[in-house]
């Protein structure tokens, strides 16, 4: 193989890179708080959960965009936090975040519920028969269907309820995590620091 | 003091090559790592003793970091803005194969714009009606097809004169005398297919008029022609081709 055939795959290698594998494989840095003072996140229902650390990141996510860092993060409960307000899903282990994805919820007549909620039930290949639509890496959260799966996360777009989290996010969140773990689901008002 | 400074680097210099000689790269780096480690071992193990050091630098750590939603917020794409949102419903399965029944526009028929023919039957032309077959019986046990018709042989007559069961040879009244039946066949049998059956006069052909069409049609004989003729001229050429070029 020549070296203009060696060039010429390694620019076609570049060009089909796709975008949001590229951000996944760049390692997110992370912001460690100090044991003598952790900062807490509170639910809905009152509780609060510690937070360790937090993923760095410097600018605004776009849709479509997420940051996924499990290094150094010891196992731990798994809970996960949905801010509407910010349009923002992050996964927590241990108290340090892993995970993080722009997402897309309901809307009119078709709002997302808010409040706590737990996995009630796993499907990686889940297709919904109301909406006749795949829904790969689903997380069940309440019992007529809302759940969080994988989704084409484009700006202007919105679900009939579910939390839409890009298809790879939605396959490192399927495997993190389990049944029974916290998923606080947080209204764009009433969003608060503790 | 120049001069002690150098002397003393030069003393130090001297150690420290003694210290390095006739060890590997590795060895020489963790010596140089050492002092740092010593350092970061200190600090650790004395922090624990004093809180309030420790403490007053956990405050001023924490507040040169971010809150975790400030943090969040920064990462934030925004709020969703007012204007409605897509959402992408599928309100059934949608077949897109084709579908393999031809739609063509009507052609005409001559039989449906032909005014209808009025048959002149005298009363009691016609044939007896036919004695009605046993009704079939139903109920359990007895052998019902669900798509049973019966078959009643109806007999229609012609416009010449009513449908008499007439002896093989003979003509009926009223029509022209049919000359001898063709040889291998009985007299008194049905024409053969592909005979033209006998038409009421005035009234409309039943098949409709024109040539059968051949198939293929020239056109596609000529291509196929035209075609082969291609591939032989060319075959030729290069034939010519290379018993030139030997």
């Amino acid at each position: 193989m020549s070296a203009r055939s060696w060039y010429f795959a390694a620019s076609l290698v570049s060009v089909l890179a796709v975008p949001g594998l590229e951000a996944a494989a760049a390692p997110t840095s992370r912001i460690w708080y100090p044991a003598s003072s952790y900062p807490q996140l509170s639910l809905p229902d009152g509780r609060r959960e510690i937070v360790r650390s937090m993923l760095d990141v410097a600018k605004p996510m776009q849709f479509g965009d997420f940051v996924w860092n499990e290094d150094r993060v010891p196992r731990g409960p798994v809970w996960v936090r949905v801010d509407l307000g910010l349009q923002l899903l992050s996964v927590f282990r241990d108290g340090h975040e892993i995970g993080s994805a722009v997402i897309l919820f309901g809307t009119d007549g078709k709002a997302t519920p808010t409040g706590d909620f737990t996995v009630q039930d796993k499907n990686a290949n889940y297709h919904s028969h109301t909406y006749d639509a795949p829904m790969p890496y689903a997380l069940r959260l309440t019992s007529d269907g809302v759940a969080i799966h994988g989704s084409n996360v484009r700006e202007g777009w919105a679900t009939h309820g579910c939390i839409g989290v890009p298809l790879e996010f939605a396959r490192r969140l399927f495997a993190a995590a389990s049944k029974g773990d916290v998923v606080a689901i947080i209204a764009a008002k009433t969003a608060r620091s503790p | 003091m120049l001069r002690r400074w150098k002397s003393t680097f030069k003393r130090e210099s001297s150690r420290l090559h003694l210290l390095f000689a006739g060890r590997t790269v590795s060895q020489k780096r963790m010596l140089w790592l050492a002092p740092l480690l010593l350092g970061l071992t200190f600090v650790a193990v004395t922090d624990p003793g004093v809180p309030a050091l420790g403490q007053a630098v956990g405050k001023k750590i924490i507040a040169a970091l971010k809150d975790p939603l400030a943090l969040l917020g920064q990462r934030s794409p925004g709020k969703r803005s007012g204007t409605r949102h897509l959402t992408k419903t599928k309100t059934g399965p949608h077949e897109r194969v084709l579908s393999t029944v031809r739609e063509r526009p009507a052609a005409a028929n001559p039989l449906l714009e032909a005014p209808p023919v009025v048959l002149d039957i005298p009363a009691g032309a016609l044939a007896p009606a036919p004695t009605p077959l046993p009704t079939v019986e139903t109920g359990p046990g007895v052998f019902n097809p669900p798509f049973f018709t019966p078959f009643f042989p109806i007999d229609f007559p012609g416009p010449g004169g009513p449908s008499t069961p007439t002896p093989p040879g003979s003509t009926p009244p009223g029509q022209p005398p049919v000359g001898p039946p063709p040889p291998g066949q009985p007299p008194g049998s049905p024409s053969p297919p592909g005979s033209s059956p006998p038409t009421p006069p005035g009234s409309p052909p039943l098949t409709p008029p024109g040539p059968p069409i051949p198939i293929p049609e020239p056109a596609t004989w000529t291509m196929m022609g035209l075609g082969f003729l291609a591939a032989v001229s060319a075959r030729r050429r290069t034939r010519k081709q290379r018993a030139q070029s030997r």
